[in-house]
């Protein structure tokens, strides 16, 4: 079984063919990145897997299930690129709530942990809004991971970022 | 879904406008039953059913010209303000669209059923009686309204726009509603059958059209949302 796998995977935006037939395997396990100019579809690409678009051609699996299904959204965690935060809720309520909408009931101590190992705890009763992009970056992270998944999307985590804040984040 | 509805509910008790909304309905409903009261004192030759519904009087006319706006005021960007905002990436990748669509609808109808809910035992400690049909008749006018809203903020993706559509909608919607209901114009008149005034003149079970009609925009909702990019 394949951590993921797609078939011909395309997706258009009108006459634009942003992907176009991209056929891909990656073992349980196996730590992919992609590399590619702006505009490459690199996000696209993750978007189809997570279900937040909906591909215009081709198919794709994931943890074994064909996708998009609803049914392996409550194993994969993803970190969504440009995805702004809700400013009014602290680092912890972020946490409980995405949590819980994966269906997952969390405890304060394992947000707690959460945090922690992204370098948070101290800004756990912070509100967002207040957040600076390396922070809002690690909550992101933080979200991803939350519900324990069994994979992890990452789009462009260290984007924007200074080299000591992209050691760190990758740390 | 359950961990959205929680969180719409909740936040819907926050802000300055659901202050002031709550407040209007709460005290309408006090002065509602202190005009009944008076006016019953006065004397005045009524039937028993009146008698009955003279209480609620009230809060019926309130929700009646003013509920769309009040609904469409504090959830008018229910859905499209967190597709503005992209917020909506952390719900998609993680539970089904419908389940988003009916979490939001949850959280906003518990909302205003508690209002009306509330309201309605103020009234009940002025009356000594609760009146159950006018209750469910609100709250399948509420339920319809609740759904237009989240149509619209699914069909308009700008949140600026859907506050202006709110109050537009808001002030024309009784307005056109109590038209059609009552005019005799062929043309205009069929349209009484897809408005839910038109359900809840009569204190009878014709308000469960209401919940039927909701559902049928809740699934429309939901199958515009299915195939919407975020």
């Amino acid at each position: 079984m394949f951590a993921i796998e797609t078939k011909d995977l395309s997706k258009s935006f009108g006459k634009t063919t942003v992907v176009k037939g991209i056929n891909l395997q990656v073992q349980t396990g196996e730590v992919l990145g992609f590399l590619g100019r702006n505009g490459a579809g690199k996000s696209t690409f993750i978007n189809m897997l997570t279900g937040i678009i909906r591909p215009t051609s081709g198919s794709f699996s994931l943890l074994g299930i064909d996708g998009p299904s609803d049914h392996v959204k409550k194993r994969i965690g993803v970190m969504p690129d440009y995805s702004s935060l809700y400013g009014n809720l602290t680092a912890k309520k972020h946490l409980k709530y995405l949590a819980g909408v994966s269906g997952k009931t969390v405890t304060n101590q394992q947000c707690i942990d959460v945090l922690r190992s992204v370098g948070l705890e101290e800004h756990a009763n912070q509100k967002a809004v207040k957040f600076s992009i390396v922070m809002k970056k690690k909550l992101g992270i933080a979200q991803a991971i939350i519900h324990d998944p069994d994979l992890i999307f990452l789009d462009e985590p260290t984007s924007g970022l200074d080299a000591e804040s992209t050691i760190e984040i990758q740390q | 879904m359950f961990s959205i509805g929680k969180r719409e509910f909740i936040s819907l008790f926050k802000g300055i406008k659901s202050i002031v909304i709550i407040a209007i309905l709460l005290v309408s409903a006090y002065y509602s039953t202190k005009l009944a009261e008076l006016l019953l004192s006065t004397g005045m030759n009524i039937s028993a059913e009146e008698r009955q519904n003279i209480y609620t009087v009230g809060i019926q006319f309130l929700i009646l010209l003013f509920g769309q706006l009040f609904v469409m005021g504090l959830s008018h960007d229910v859905m499209n303000k967190e597709l503005h905002e992209r917020t909506i990436r952390f719900l998609v990748s993680r539970v089904a669209r419908s389940q988003i669509v009916i979490g939001k609808f949850l959280g906003i109808w518990l909302f205003w059923l508690t209002c009306l809910f509330v309201s309605f035992l103020i009234v009940c400690v002025f009356a000594q009686t609760f009146d159950i049909i006018a209750f469910l008749q609100l709250t399948s006018l509420l339920t319809y309204q609740i759904s237009l809203t989240i149509l619209l903020s699914v069909l308009v993706p700008k949140p600026g726009f859907t506050m202006f559509l709110g109050i537009l909608v808001g002030i024309a919607f009784p307005i056109l509603i109590a038209w059609v209901t009552l005019t005799s114009n062929v043309w205009v008149a069929w349209m009484r059958y897809i408005t839910p005034f038109y359900y809840i003149q009569h204190p009878n079970f014709a308000f469960l059209t209401n919940l039927l009609l909701s559902c049928v925009m809740l699934i429309i909702s939901i199958e515009i949302f299915k195939r919407r990019d975020c």
